[in-house]
């Protein structure tokens, strides 16, 4: 089975096949990239991912192991209204598998579903951080993100008096 | 900047370091906490705060208008994620002569609609703007200027059923908005009426101009008086000299529905063109325009010395002399697009006139469209007839017509001077492409760095025209190929 090093941006060096490492976009590319450039058809890949560290990175592998079997995303799902349709690709292992996570890894995880290219991964956790989001108030999402507001002065008032011009009319 | 240095001990107290990591932007701090563990731990508490503008982008792709507006209230950094967000897809309209505008992914759909949908309540509050605004600024003297009405920063004119208004040449239509608000615009389409009977409406444009400092892209498209009475006889304007404003950010403008034989505005972009051709880095025009001997490339006022992009709309008997003009710039062009119009048998151009030209921008050329069909002329053998074309050294992508690589000279064009080409992408029309397989079989095999080749056609799921591909790929080093159909 063809293997490729995939290592984190603190050095830790994850093996694992080539046919789930392409399942990232990103992955894949690099993959074709270093078999272009090698002369040895045989050599394993080894690609330094600088913007993931381990803890993030070794998450994504284990979804990624999770779906190798899954139909690859069309990149658009619900052509009615152009969005993407997390909740058809989200099973009982899915919510089991971001249940206990806090909103700071799911943020990274986002950040790097969306940079390795893993549109599925991508999907679910936008779609859970979407749920913190949708319905609430603008203090209790400022809770949630640990945010302070810090408009000065009449700031507040002008986002108000803009959104309100495209949308809250 | 990005920290690559996981090996790095934190010597300093951890006091300090939080001292340090507050003056760094959402970007640099997620380079710290991919670091080291230990600066990661120092920064977990204040993670989800300086992650969210970095999220929004994927976000507002799975959320609605409404709730991406909401960000806007909760911080200043989210306020600003969004915004930019927005501004990238609304503006990428204007990209679209020099982007890859084939390609949009569902959820690029989807913001942009959301784009759309508010630039729509913008056009409806010029429309309708005294009543509507009226509503929403009781008393617009009294409104802040740094409150921006134009949240995708781009506006767009382009109502041809009324007569009664067009922005920038109607003053009684911005006189309250766009001296107010007009330094948040970055980017125009509009109507400029092209009135038989005075200067006005130039004067109007160029005087309203002033309002909007910040303006990127232009897009100009003449609004004519087509009474039957008027049409065709439009007198020359008088010479005029208009004062234009310096606009230091203006890098695009696209003139490519302005005629050059229609004197009175084609005169008009000619005296634009003086005033703002030395910072311009991408233009689109018709050839008529770009051939007339009052435009002189030459002349260093009109040279566009920093000329990155040009697409050219040209018809066949327009394209000798379009040619020729272009064989006379120093332009470093990074993207061509020659786009010919008229029926297919019209379009047919003769390859070596075509590439011969093009062969001048070999050094810099890296995208090249050539929207148009190639035949060799009869007295011209194929096979027989070498030309020595340099190697176009940076050159990654091509787009064009898929029978022109039946054409041996442009085979031979692609084979020996095309080395570094990534991608070719074939032009087809609906779902026809079947029919150009071995093309695409023969671009794979014969030119080396070719990884994909893209057959675009168009399709319509639910009345709606969807932009649709066929990917053949080289898969591994084998030469076998694999295939993929995405909407």
């Amino acid at each position: 089975m063809a293997l490729v090093r995939v290592i984190s941006s603190d050095g830790a060096a994850f093996l694992v096949s080539q046919r789930l490492a392409k399942r990232s976009g990103k992955l894949k590319t690099e993959i074709e990239t270093f078999r272009k450039s090698s002369d040895n058809s045989e050599a394993q890949p080894e690609i330094r991912i600088v913007t993931i560290r381990a803890e993030i990175l070794r998450l994504v592998l284990q979804w990624l192991q999770q779906h190798q079997n899954d139909p690859v995303l069309p990149a658009n799902q619900n052509e009615q209204d152009g969005r993407g349709d997390a909740e058809m690709g989200q099973s009982q292992w899915d919510r089991d598998f971001l249940a206990p996570m806090d909103l700071g890894i799911v943020m990274e995880l986002i950040l790097a579903a969306n940079h390795l290219e893993v549109k599925g991964l991508l999907d679910i956790t936008c779609k859970l951080v979407e749920s913190k989001i949708t319905g609430r108030t603008v203090d209790e999402i400022r809770t949630a993100f640990k945010l302070k507001s810090d408009f000065k002065g009449n700031e507040e008032e002008q986002t108000r008096l803009e959104n309100r011009w495209c949308v809250e009319n | 900047m990005e920290l690559r240095s996981p090996k790095t001990t934190p010597i300093l107290s951890p006091e300090l370091w939080n001292h340090i990591f507050q003056f760094l932007s959402p970007k640099d701090l997620l380079s710290i906490i991919n670091t080291c563990l230990e600066w990661s731990e120092l920064l977990e508490d204040r993670k989800k705060t300086f992650l969210l503008p970095l999220i929004i982008p994927s976000i507002m792709q799975h959320v609605d208008a409404k709730t991406s507006f909401k960000f806007r209230k909760i911080s200043k950094s989210a306020k600003l994620g969004v915004d930019e967000t927005l501004q990238s897809f609304s503006n990428s309209d204007d990209d679209k002569p020099f982007g890859f505008h084939y390609e949009d992914s569902s959820n690029q759909q989807h913001l942009r609609k959301i784009a759309h949908k508010t630039n729509s309540r913008y056009e409806k509050c010029f429309k309708i703007y005294s009543p509507f605004l009226t509503h929403i600024f009781p008393d617009l003297t009294t409104i802040s200027s740094n409150i921006n009405p134009f949240l995708m920063g781009h506006i767009h004119y382009s109502d041809h059923s009324s007569m009664e208004w067009s922005l920038l040449t109607r003053n009684d239509h911005v006189v309250n908005i766009l001296p107010k608000f007009g330094h948040h615009i970055l980017s125009i389409k509009c109507n400029v009426i092209e009135n038989r009977r005075d200067i006005l409406p130039f004067s109007h444009f160029v005087s309203n101009l002033q309002h909007v400092p910040n303006l990127k892209r232009l897009e100009m498209k003449p609004y004519r008086d087509f009474n039957p009475l008027a049409y065709p006889v439009l007198p020359a304007l008088p010479t005029t000299s208009y004062d234009f404003p310096p606009l230091p950010k203006l890098l695009l403008l696209n003139v490519n529905s302005v005629d050059g034989d229609r004197e009175s505005i084609s005169s008009f972009v000619l005296e634009m063109l003086k005033k703002y051709s030395q910072q311009l880095t991408a233009f689109t025009c018709r050839a008529s325009l770009f051939t007339l001997a009052s435009l002189n490339l030459e002349e260093p006022s009109t040279s566009f010395p920093n000329m990155k992009k040009f697409r050219l709309l040209a018809t066949r008997s327009e394209i000798p002399a379009a040619l020729n003009k272009l064989s006379n710039v120093s332009w470093r062009l990074e993207r061509f697009h020659l786009e010919v119009s008229g029926s297919l048998n019209d379009r047919k151009l003769n390859p070596h006139d075509v590439l011969s030209k093009i062969n001048k921008f070999h050094q810099s050329l890296v995208h090249l469209e050539l929207n148009c069909q190639l035949e060799a002329k009869d007295n011209e053998s194929e096979a027989g007839n070498e030309h020595n074309y340099r190697q176009m050294s940076k050159l990654k992508i091509l787009i064009t017509c898929p029978s022109n690589l039946k054409l041996g000279l442009f085979k031979r064009f692609l084979e020996r001077s095309c080395l570094t080409l990534k991608e070719v992408h074939l032009l087809t029309n609906d779902g026809d492409f079947m029919m150009f397989r071995e093309e695409g079989r023969w671009a794979l095999e014969q030119i080396r760095s070719v990884d994909k080749v893209v057959f675009w056609y168009r399709k319509y799921v639910r009345r709606e025209q969807i932009n649709t591909k066929y990917t053949m790929r080289r898969t591994e080093a084998k030469t076998s190929y694999g295939t993929e159909d995405s909407t």
